[in-house]
């Protein structure tokens, strides 16, 4: 059932990849966080006692990556109107096929080689680091503001999956602290995307060159 | 007491936030000595007790605590945040007069600039690995905020590119974090107890090398990227040189040192776990490469706020490098440099911010006869030029020539003479831009009246004297203070006894 979700995890990292349409990137990133919330609420319930915290943890990630952070993202997209599509730096076909290249990277090289130490259970490790690769590269292969942004809060997804399948868990303080975190990172970054497309009359990154020497 | 050390900024940043400029001004003025002298109170009490917090085998956990080395670091966020917010007053009344930030911004500036210190505070005194990752990222969006305030293109683009490189940066030594709470698991149990910096320290010898050498991997790779070591610096020029000058002072004096200190910690770990060796010679690369790839940028520079995050580049190489070679001069060199470097650069970047405002533009060619129009900045920007420098009197020299000697000693001729050389090419330099700027005729608008002696110098002169002072005297119970703490670096996190 986790492999599942991790499944679906993946896939949805991946096809980030191939579109250029913003919108469907959000919505993407949105069953992205689903498929967590799905993979934190099995493990809770699943188990003879209900593990409160994959609960609690599982409930946080609904709220703030499921509902909360798309929602500000659709309103930035409506608000920058960017119903065009992003500029890219890598092409599509390339960008995918980088992308399955990281895949492989992970489920062939790093887990089975680097982290021999951690038993894997299924492949929710692979899956977890894929998916922190693929997030890294959708930041490198767009050249928008808002999209770096979306690749920022993918890379967190795939921490959040590693934090669960090598530990399950971490511990609660710091749990929330880390929503807490990705919540006004992400809020901070939405006002600057904002400001920034006040001032430049654009969110594509290549005119964010000035600085340099 | 450590909790009213974190409540008082950010009780006066709320403060800050919701009122008047007059008022937000005063706020920030009584704030921000409230939290200085907390800062210097609570950094002695693990000095004159010795047994303070010390938690050794028994099972108990704080959230925050204060140790040797926190304590070196309270004492500097003591220190220079609380010169930053002070002469932040004078900067932005000269800002506004400028037109450059309207008035009902003020008291968001100083209400951030409380908010900052506050996360830093958190940053070293969080006796957690969890909440010192959550705490740094917290520097990371409020400082943004920060370097972002005057909301132009280009600090538009410097703050995106800082707030994007760190984050991503971060998230690495989140890796990192979750393989150690992995390693610790099994030792400590999984809860918040098997993350705690003290716990880890008893344990260290029982945790799984290889897993821990990963873990460090990740950790340098993202609070690296925090301290700017070279690979991944390409932030920090940016950042430093597009916020306002009491942040910039902050970011290079303060926000790099708790990036270098929570590398600082794991080295300290790592050694235990895995044995000398591995995460220091990692840590002598590092440092080596960020002082040999800051040199050409400073030589060639134009833009002195540039110039001088360029230096904080080497400095914060230098500082590396020292804890690498370790041994007790190696950590004596690095702890003292770390201390003299926060002191010496925010005087610096204060003094030159307010050149830059004066002579409106922050090109070196364009600020010359600095010493005519305005004698008193101009000295104490001279004076800390070359205390950066590393000039004999000043406190910098000394810690230098310790660390210079370390690398000799355990690392052979090589290292000390690439060491040695960095340090004179970067000295040459400073001393040919600073020249340039002194000792030239003043540009033809300078007004007759020259500028007089202000409180804002006073505040300037006391972290220029602490150097000074530090270099032509040591105080033995100052000495004594600096033993303990290498004491316990040296033995590995452990309170000495």
């Amino acid at each position: 059932m986790v492999d599942l979700f991790a499944l679906i995890f993946l896939v949805a990292s991946l096809f980030m990849l191939a579109g250029r349409s913003i919108t469907n990137t959000i919505t993407l990133l949105t069953v992205q966080a689903l498929a967590l919330c799905l993979i934190a609420f099995y493990l809770g319930l699943s188990t003879q006692e209900t593990n409160w915290h994959m609960v609690i943890v599982g409930g946080l990630t609904l709220v703030v990556k499921v509902i909360i952070l798309p929602w500000v993202f659709y309103k930035l997209v409506y608000k920058v109107n960017l119903h065009r599509e992003v500029s890219l730096s890598v092409g599509l076909v390339s960008s995918i096929l980088i992308g399955l290249l990281l895949i492989g990277l992970a489920y062939g090289y790093i887990v089975p080689v680097l982290l021999k130490d951690i038993p894997v259970g299924g492949h929710l490790i692979s899956a977890a680091l894929a998916g922190i690769l693929l997030g890294c590269f959708f930041m490198i292969s767009r050249r928008s503001a808002l999209s770096q942004l979306i690749g920022v809060v993918a890379m967190e997804n795939g921490l959040f999956l590693c934090g669960v399948a090598v530990t399950g868990g971490m511990p609660l303080i710091i749990e929330l602290g880390i929503f807490f975190d990705i919540l006004v990172g992400a809020l901070v970054m939405a006002l600057m995307t904002y400001q920034i497309n006040d001032t430049f009359e654009t969110i594509d990154t290549k005119f964010l060159n000035k600085l340099k020497g | 007491m450590l909790y009213l050390l974190l409540a008082l900024p950010i009780i006066s940043g709320l403060l800050c936030c919701f009122t008047k400029a007059r008022n937000a001004e005063l706020i920030n003025i009584l704030g921000s000595l409230l939290t200085g002298i907390t800062a210097i109170y609570c950094c002695l009490t693990p000095f004159m007790t010795g047994t303070a917090q010390k938690l050794n085998s028994h099972k108990i956990y704080k959230i925050l605590i204060l140790d040797e080395l926190s304590a070196i670091l309270v004492f500097i966020i003591g220190v220079v945040g609380t010169t930053c917010c002070l002469y932040g007053v004078t900067y932005l009344r000269q800002e506004r007069s400028h037109g450059e930030i309207a008035e009902k911004r003020v008291g968001l500036f100083f209400g951030l600039l409380h908010f900052f210190v506050a996360t830093m505070y958190l940053a070293v005194l969080a006796d957690n690995l969890g909440v010192m990752w959550v705490a740094i990222e917290g520097t990371t969006i409020v400082s943004a905020l920060l370097v972002a305030f005057y909301g132009n293109k280009s600090a538009l683009e410097a703050a995106w590119k800082y707030l994007i490189i760190c984050t991503v940066g971060i998230a690495f030594a989140m890796l990192g974090i979750i393989l150690t709470f992995y390693a610790a698991r099994g030792v400590l149990g999984s809860d918040e107890i098997s993350l705690s910096w003290q716990q880890l320290y008893l344990v260290a010898d029982q945790l799984d090398p290889s897993l821990m050498k990963l873990a460090f991997i990740f950790i340098l790779v993202g609070y690296g990227t925090k301290a700017g070591l070279f690979p991944l610096h390409t932030w920090l020029p940016d950042a430093h040189s597009q916020a306002p000058s009491p942040v910039s002072a902050l970011l290079s004096g303060v926000l790099l040192n708790c990036a270098i200190y929570a590398i600082i910690r794991f080295h300290l770990l790592t050694t235990m776990a895995v044995g000398e060796g591995f995460s220091g010679q990692l840590l002598i690369i590092f440092g080596l490469m960020s002082m040999v790839a800051a040199l050409p940028f400073i030589l060639v520079q134009k833009d002195i706020k540039r110039l001088l995050a360029y230096s904080s580049v080497e400095h914060v190489g230098i500082i590396i490098l020292g804890v690498g070679l370790g041994g007790t001069l190696g950590y004596t060199g690095a702890i003292l440099h770390l201390i003299n470097h926060a002191l010496g650069k925010s005087v610096l970047f204060l003094s030159a911010g307010t050149l830059a405002q004066r002579y409106k533009s922050k090109l070196i060619p364009k600020i010359h006869g600095i010493g005519q129009w305005l004698p008193v900045t101009s000295a104490i920007f001279m004076a800390s030029l070359l205390a950066i420098g590393g000039l004999p009197p000043f406190g910098l020299f000394f810690s230098e020539l310790t660390i210079a000697s370390q690398g000799f000693q355990v690392k052979g001729a090589l290292v000390g003479f690439v060491f040695l050389m960095v340090i004179a090419v970067v000295f040459a330099g400073l001393i040919y831009f600073g020249g340039k700027m002194y000792f030239s005729d003043p540009v033809t608008t300078c007004p007759s009246k020259r500028e007089g002696f202000s409180v804002s110098h006073v505040l300037l002169l006391l972290p220029l004297g602490l150097l000074l002072l530090q270099g032509i005297y040591m105080p033995h119970a100052i000495q004594q203070l600096i033993n303990q703490v290498v004491k316990f670096m040296l033995l590995g996190g452990m309170p000495s006894v």
